[in-house]
């Protein structure tokens, strides 16, 4: 196509404040985006890629400068362009899409008068003439139902799905030559993911604008993108069309990210030991939370609703749910954190729903969680090893033998035994997340509960967690509990599934059985949602590819 | 919406109790014959026989308790020792000046005090903001009638600009009743100027972090209606909500101001019945600013409503 | 969910560093330096009082009444004669020890109130509306209640002060516990078998320790301030202790003819508040600006 870009960035670079660890936030960057094209941006944590984005808008924090380089958008350098015609531009020939839908937007205006707000203050456009017909018709353009209703609703009443369309409608109002979407799915449920990825191919049909969306999950990338352009450390290190990337990466660390990305495929059946009674399981369990206080009737949710599961021991078993399907409140109370309102929990044969506190303690030892986000689940206060030393020592080992103890577990993840007089912020997300994993084994449990204990973290550090998971369960017989949103992860780890919808489990069997061939519409309905790697699909056990994993620079495991 | 406001009435009910009871159980904790400290210094043993019997003060705690409360709210607040006039008519007598004193002072504060809070938030970190800053912290640090005398000293000794003292009711006359209440309005509204500024702009500069101001510039949306339509209404709840917290501060401004400035207002009288330990009075007033500041509390949450419509739905 | 910030745009807020480095870092706010250097200097005064007054601050001279400033009498004299300055210079001692007394009382008894509310929810519900209840009454009223009750005297006075700080503190404490406890790691160390007691003392109450010294400070200026208006009103310290409110109240009637009998307590009184809000200040900033942002909100 002869047609002028909608976006040319030459040789951008950014500097970051000389307290950093380096030097520019963003590189050399230089990328192109066409009209009716979808780019997309893929990068881990700290690769630059939001700062990229928010450049192109003229909204980098004042602590960030562009120092070289140009952001063609329309024959126009952004990077020069005066406060006043920035703004005549934001929402009028660039638009931008952010992640969190429940807080991008103001929870005390109306949807509709912040979608004409965006017309507005581009009345230029004649769009004035019937302001409140074009917010409706934008409203029905990007699915959302009953506009004339809706228009009046404020954000706190929309699903996080329906916000992010209006996102979109506001971003659409005036017919923007380019739409930059900062990870607009990353927040979202698989199942609404899958439509606003859908949402997104059908404006690339309808509309004339150009969309650079950026992303950390390659399978989102196999989705939509045209071309791909792979940051790292603020560097592009592979641009290309999307076939050529991800079928013939030529980057080792392209590779490496490809190779870090779950595929959907069952792990063949472990042979475990034959079942005796299940080590954990639970009988029509309940939870009901309510918001009553004393005579005032409040608001009830169920959050789970008859589960009955059997867990047996050395088999890790996944319950996999989107969020509100009940699955985190499940863990919670295997872990007895939280009291069931009904049902049955039992441990070994014995019961420990209806325990008290008091009683519980010689249980706690033998079930132990690790938790999702590895930033507040350390005391920041205390040196990682008074954390790992603390369950042990409540139950009596001596301060001595618990802290030898506590650096053999160290070793055992993958830290340095020494590092047990270091504080969490010394550590990175994944090593925490390691260190967790050592203050649960600490305790010699029976059961462990990972409760999206990968979520947050990113890609290759996710897999170098499970890999790390997997070993520890093989050595030591470990039963794990793995509750998950991502179907990937736990096709890569489970031996048997869970699905939960709604606080019940929908569909229950073994992994090859649920994902071959899933019974239930809700399964299926995620099986078809999760991003797929059209362009790859490999086993992802061979033993070749996992010695790659370790940090290529480096060459210690994460 | 309508639970919420049903919840907040409820909740008024239990606090304006513990205020009553604090009140009831001041006067029977006290060291000594509650009987005598009513009755006051001079009284005879005879007087103060009385004086218990006709109060009640021989029966048991719970039943004098349900007696006080019975009269509490058929609006019998007792008799003073000094005047022996109850209580209520002379809180009437000097309610006027007051009311005056108190709403010149909050409808001031308000209005200097939104704007520059506003104006620092928004030019945060330059010198407006500092100074701005410096000077909030002087308000508080000041003593309200030190204050007080600085303007009298400056204003109506040196400058001679207006008179010294004393109150005109504005029904003899709308200027004579506002040069008398510029310098009181001026000394009191300080502190409270203060704290509001401080709470607007920290209320200010945390919605200005959040990621709804961000999609608004992203929108093309102009400076200033980004800082009132967006920022200001959602700042609003927390400055409401000092403005009522602020009241506390304000009736206890007023007890002096009115002191420096010999105003005949119910400061004055709670003043003057501290020096005559006058307890009857003291209780009076204690229970009618108690119940002003729930109230206006009240008020205030209410009026959440209106700014954050997560309240209303 | 959603992948963690990237770290150069997330050096916000310094809840991850340890308190040790945050502490060397104080000295550097001007704000801590202003109000320890001029609070040190007030102290020094006041320990020095008896060394540094010239005349028995209690001795009244009626020959010498109402002398503006001069050689004899470097602050001016009041109504009885008695020198300004030694009063104002003893007046030193009573308004610290008030003010750190008040300081004292109200953040201990603050601190176990708000622990109990923020752990036990039964008893949470009843200590609130108790402390709602004392917070709707204006302190300066309440206060006065009890000093025309139990007579004057520097522990009433104390404990009539310290009274309507407490809710301030337990409520700052409250809502610390409330917000510790939903913290993963609070959870971890339940998950571990770690008893109630233990989790309070060692995860819990260290969260409490920077605000309560910051809202300590705070109080300590109140108190100050509210002393000052105590014994300016009359009910306060009795004159045979001088204080800068009670200097301040003798000087009323005289005040068109002798203002220095109110002004210079009055600029002591300022400057001291003063010296201490600002070192609360500094050190809020310092210690953590999410506390910050929460506790402009309590004051």
């Amino acid at each position: 196509m002869s047609e002028a870009p909608a976006l040319d960035i030459q040789g951008l670079s950014i500097a970051l404040p000389r307290s950093a660890e380096r030097g520019f936030a963003v590189e050399n960057l230089s990328l192109q985006v066409r009209p009716q094209e979808i780019v997309c941006i893929v990068g881990e944590s700290g690769s630059g890629k939001s700062v990229t984005a928010l450049s192109i808008m003229g909204l980098l924090p004042r602590a960030l400068k562009a120092t070289h380089g140009a952001i063609d958008v329309g024959g126009e350098n952004v990077l020069t362009a005066s406060r006043a015609r920035l703004r005549e531009l934001r929402g009028n020939r660039i638009a931008m899409i952010f992640q969190e839908p429940m807080t991008a937007l103001n929870p005390v205006l109306s949807v509709g008068n912040q979608i004409d707000e965006a017309l507005q203050w581009h009345a230029a456009n004649g769009a004035r003439a019937a302001p409140r017909k074009r917010v409706l018709d934008l409203m029905e353009s990007v699915g959302l139902p009953d506009p004339e209703q809706l228009t009046r609703s404020y954000p706190h009443q929309l699903s996080g799905g329906q916000r992010q369309r209006v996102m979109i409608a506001m971003a659409l109002a005036n017919e923007p030559a380019l739409i930059i979407a900062d990870e607009p799915t990353t927040a979202l449920d698989v199942t609404t993911q899958a439509r606003i990825l859908r949402l997104l191919r059908k404006i690339q049909r309808t509309h004339r604008s150009g969309i650079l969306f950026i992303t950390h999950d390659f399978g989102v990338v196999a989705e939509i993108a045209d071309r791909v352009v792979v940051m790292r450390h603020g560097r592009v290190v592979e641009q290309g069309s999307v076939d050529e990337v991800l079928r013939n990466p030529q980057n080792t660390y392209t590779k490496m990210l490809l190779e870090a990305v779950p595929s959907a495929k069952p792990r063949p059946a472990r042979l475990l030991p034959k079942a005796e009674a299940p080590i954990l399981t639970t009988q029509d369990l309940q939870k009901t939370f309510s918001d009553a206080f004393f005579l005032r009737a409040g608001r009830k949710v169920r959050a789970l609703d008859d589960v009955s599961i059997d867990v047996h021991r050395g088999e890790t078993f996944g319950i996999v749910g989107e969020s509100g399907s009940g699955k985190s409140t499940l863990a919670r109370c295997i872990a007895r954190l939280i009291d069931p309102s009904g049902g049955e929990i039992r441990l070994d044969g014995e019961e420990i729903g209806n325990k008290t506190q008091a009683a519980l303690r010689p249980f706690r030892r033998r079930v132990q969680i690790v938790f999702q986000d590895p930033y507040r689940s350390l005391n920041p206060r205390r040196t990682i090893g008074q954390s790992i030393t603390e369950g042990p020592r409540n139950y009596g080992t001596d301060k001595g033998a618990a802290w030898a103890r506590a650096g053999a577990l160290l070793d055992l993840v993958g830290i340095e035994a020494r590092a047990l007089g270091r504080y969490p912020h010394e550590f990175s997300g994944g090593q925490r997340q390691r260190i967790a994993i050592a203050r649960a084994l600490a305790m010699e449990p029976d059961v462990l509960i990972a409760d999206e204990a990968v979520s947050a973290l990113d890609v290759s550090v996710q897999a170098q967690v499970l890999d790390l998971m997997e070993r520890l369960r093989d050595e030591f017989g470990l039963t794990i509990l793995f509750i998950t949103h991502d179907l990937r992860v736990a096709a890569r780890l489970c031996d048997t599934i869970a699905v939960m919808l709604n606080g019940r489990i929908v569909e229950h069997g073994p992994a090859q059985k649920v994902f071959l061939k899933p019974e239930h519409n809700y399964t299926q309905a995620l099986l078809a949602a999760a991003p797929k790697m059209r362009h790859l699909e490999r086993a992802v056990t061979e033993p070749s590819l996992r010695a790659k994993r370790s940090n290529p620079e480096t060459n210690i495991g994460y | 919406m309508g639970r919420f406001l049903a919840g907040r009435v409820l909740a008024t009910i239990p606090v304006m109790g513990v205020v009553a009871t604090i009140v009831f159980l001041l006067l029977r904790l006290a060291p000594g014959d509650p009987a005598a400290i009513l009755a006051g210094d001079a009284a005879s043993p005879e007087h103060i026989a009385e004086i218990r019997a006709r109060l009640g003060l021989d029966q048991p705690i719970l039943v004098q308790f349900a007696e006080w409360i019975g009269r509490l709210l058929h609006g019998d607040l007792g008799t003073s020792i000094i005047s022996n006039q109850p209580v209520t008519t002379l809180i009437g007598q000097r309610l006027e000046p007051t009311l005056a004193l108190a709403t010149t002072t909050i409808l001031f504060a308000v209005i200097v005090a939104v704007p520059l809070g506003v104006l620092s938030a928004w030019r945060h970190g330059t010198w407006i903001d500092r100074g701005v800053m410096t000077l909030s912290v002087l308000g508080f640090s000041i003593p309200v009638f030190v204050l007080g005398y600085l303007w009298i000293f400056a204003v109506a000794m040196q400058l001679q600009w207006l008179p010294v003292q004393g109150y005109v009711s504005f029904r003899q006359g709308f200027w004579p009743f506002l040069e008398r209440l510029i310098l009181p309005t001026l000394t009191l509204s300080v502190i409270y100027i203060a704290l509001i500024a401080r709470i607007t702009r920290a209320s200010v500069l945390e919605v200005l972090g959040e990621d709804y101001i961000r999609t608004a510039h992203a929108k093309g949306v102009g400076e200033r209606a980004v800082l009132t339509h967006h920022a200001l209404r959602n700042a609003a709840v927390p400055i409401v909500s000092v403005i009522g917290i602020g009241i506390a501060l304000l009736i206890s401004g007023v007890v002096i101001t009115e002191s420096v400035f010999n105003l005949p207002g119910l400061g004055r009288l709670t003043v003057d019945a501290v020096l005559a330990r006058d307890y009857p009075v003291i209780q009076g007033v204690i229970l009618l600013f108690s119940a002003a500041y729930i109230l206006i509390n009240l008020a205030v949450d209410v009026s959440y409503t209106i700014f954050d419509p997560r309240i209303r739905y | 969910m959603s992948a963690p910030a990237e770290p150069f745009i997330a050096h916000e807020t310094a809840a991850d560093l340890p308190d040790v480095r945050r502490a060397r870092a104080l000295w550097r706010n001007p704000g801590v330096v202003f109000g320890v250097a001029v609070l040190l200097i007030i102290l020094l005064l006041a320990i020095g009082a008896a060394y540094l007054a010239n005349v028995d601050p209690i001795l009244l001279r009626p020959r010498f009444r109402l002398r503006a400033p001069s050689a004899i009498a470097w602050l001016g004299t009041d109504q009885f004669g008695r020198d300004v300055y030694s009063r104002v210079l003893f007046g030193a001692r009573v308004s610290l020890f008030i003010g750190f007394a008040v300081a004292t009382i109200a953040v201990v008894a603050g601190l176990i109130i708000g622990l109990v509310a923020g752990y036990l929810r039964l008893l949470d519900a009843i200590l609130m509306r108790v402390m709602d209840g004392v917070m709707a009454i204006p302190n300066i009223l309440l206060a006065i209640a009890m000093v025309t009750l139990s007579g004057a005297g520097i522990l009433t006075v104390i404990v009539a002060i310290a009274i309507p700080e407490i809710p301030r503190v337990a409520r700052l404490v409250r809502s610390v516990v409330l917000s510790v406890r939903e913290e993963p790691y609070v959870e971890a160390a339940i998950g571990v078998g770690t008893p109630v007691p233990l989790i309070m003392w060692g995860h819990i109450l260290p969260n409490t320790i920077a605000p309560l010294i910051v809202q300590g400070t705070y109080t300590c200026a109140a108190a100050i301030l509210t002393e000052a208006i105590l014994s300016f009103l009359g009910a306060g310290i009795p004159t045979e202790i001088p204080s800068w409110g009670n200097i301040m109240a003798e000087g009323r009637q005289s005040f068109q003819i002798a203002p220095w009998v109110i002004l210079f307590p009055g600029f002591c009184v300022a400057l001291t508040v003063l010296a201490v809000n600002v070192l609360g200040d500094g050190l809020r900033d310092m210690l953590d600006p999410r506390i910050a942002r929460g506790m402009d909100n309590l004051r």
